[in-house]
């Protein structure tokens, strides 16, 4: 502060306590950290550290760092499709356990069946199930005949559990049910076109080593008992 | 003549820094030399955590390396350097607590000293300035922060009220203030101590 801001005896008072204070201002940093900033010092000088930055330039930074987000996005997309590439029943594994409670979610199907608009469904499903019906609507899945009703009730949710160990025999199990359903409800029509289905998403319940074998035989036995005595 | 005005604006802060840009290790030396002990305790005396301070003082230095190539002699170089002091200070003050609670926790840490310094008293007029010394610089660790770092900044470097100001980005009028009352303040401070260890301050 400029001396003739003060007074004298403010003056007197500043020059004591400027006294005593130079008696105890003697601290210093250590020798360890003067030799660690003095080599930043000497590293910022060397080539490839600073030296753009001495030229007035920006400092570079590596080409690396510059990318990074590119890179690691190129990155991701490779290791993604390289595991598609590597096990390509990867992605249907993973989307079945999503699609199996068919009648459930038929809304795709349903809504070309039964005349309403897939926009009217959505606005009426709750958000969680909006957003699970606009991924069903999106999936290139090709359905088979549309159903000619909705159903009255939804399907059991296959458990985590269910869906870790044998999502396939699980969700074949769950549609056998829901198909047993249709024919205790005397839903002939509803059972034959729900039938079809399965039998396209679930191939293998054709084969005497399904699980669901037998129940599928049985089923579509009295599937055609009924037709028999339609005619 | 012209080498001599080269010679004497190289021996300047400014001029040490601008060389030190042009890749002179030897002109960061000497400048690092001339203004670490001041900053140093700068630190040490506003923090009361050692470790905390030296990180600080580091980190100081740090950024004065890397903007070195782009120093620009518009301004001093002390009020520059003690800007981004400032501004790590502030910072971390902020960052870690209000700055009260800051200058009441150093109070605490503090008030310990006087009372160990004034058992090994000893009537010797060197040894008695010492020890107004030493509860000098107990009660600026009691002072509130801004008064402190005002205080530091006059008696550190020397620098006017008006680059106190312009480092602390406050008034001047605010600025002076802060110098008086912590002047008032030191005083009556090392005189309180000075009779709770049963003598008079001269």
């Amino acid at each position: 502060m400029k001396s003739n801001d003060m007074s004298e005896q403010e003056q007197a008072l500043a020059a004591e306590i400027a006294a005593l204070y130079r008696l105890t201002a003697q601290e210093q940093a250590s020798l360890e950290l003067d030799r660690e900033i003095l080599a930043l010092a000497r590293r910022q000088l060397q080539p490839g550290e600073a030296q753009g930055a001495g030229a007035g330039q920006p400092p570079r930074s590596s080409p690396w760092r510059a990318y990074r987000w590119p890179l690691s996005t190129a990155a991701s997309v490779l290791l993604v499709a390289g595991l598609l590439l590597l096990d390509p029943h990867a992605w249907h594994r993973q989307a079945v356990p999503e699609l199996t409670p068919m009648p459930s979610r038929v809304p795709a199907s349903d809504a070309a069946v039964t005349g309403g608009a897939p926009a009217a469904k959505l606005r009426q499903a709750p958000e969680m199930q909006r957003q699970t019906m606009v991924a069903d609507m999106t999936m290139p899945e090709p359905m088979p005949e549309p159903m000619s009703e909705p159903m009255s009730e939804p399907m059991p949710e296959p458990t985590p559990e269910m869906a870790a160990s044998e999502p396939d025999l699980a969700n074949l199990t769950l549609a056998l049910q829901r198909l047993q359903q249709y024919l205790d409800e005397e839903d002939y029509a509803g059972a034959r076109t729900f039938a079809q289905r399965l039998k396209a998403r679930f191939p293998e319940v054709q084969s005497a080593q399904s699980g669901g074998h037998e129940l599928w035989l049985r089923l579509l036995a009295e599937i055609q008992q009924a037709d028999g005595r339609a005619r | 003549m012209a080498l001599v005005k080269q010679r004497e604006s190289i021996q300047t802060d400014e001029g040490l820094m601008l060389s030190y840009g042009r890749g002179d290790i030897e002109a960061f030396e000497r400048l690092y030399l001339k203004h670490k002990g001041a900053l140093y305790r700068y630190f040490v005396r506003q923090m009361g955590d050692k470790q905390l301070a030296e990180d600080l003082y580091q980190e100081t230095w740090s950024r004065v390396i890397k903007a070195a190539s782009t120093y620009q002699h518009s301004a001093k170089f002390t009020t520059w350097l003690y800007r981004i002091a400032h501004n790590l200070l502030i910072d971390h003050v902020r960052a870690v607590k209000p700055l009260s609670e800051f200058t009441e926790e150093q109070q605490q840490d503090m008030g310990q000293e006087p009372q160990a310094l004034a058992d090994s008293y000893r009537p010797d007029v060197e040894l008695m300035q010492a020890y107004k010394a030493s509860l000098l610089k107990t009660c600026i660790g009691l002072l509130p922060q801004v008064q402190k770092e005002a205080f530091l900044l006059n008696m550190e470097m020397g620098f006017t009220a008006a680059v106190i100001s312009d480092i602390a980005g406050v008034t001047l009028e605010a600025t002076k203030s802060r110098i008086r009352y912590a002047h008032r303040s030191l005083k009556d401070c090392v005189a309180a101590k000075w009779q709770g260890g049963s003598h008079e301050i001269q």
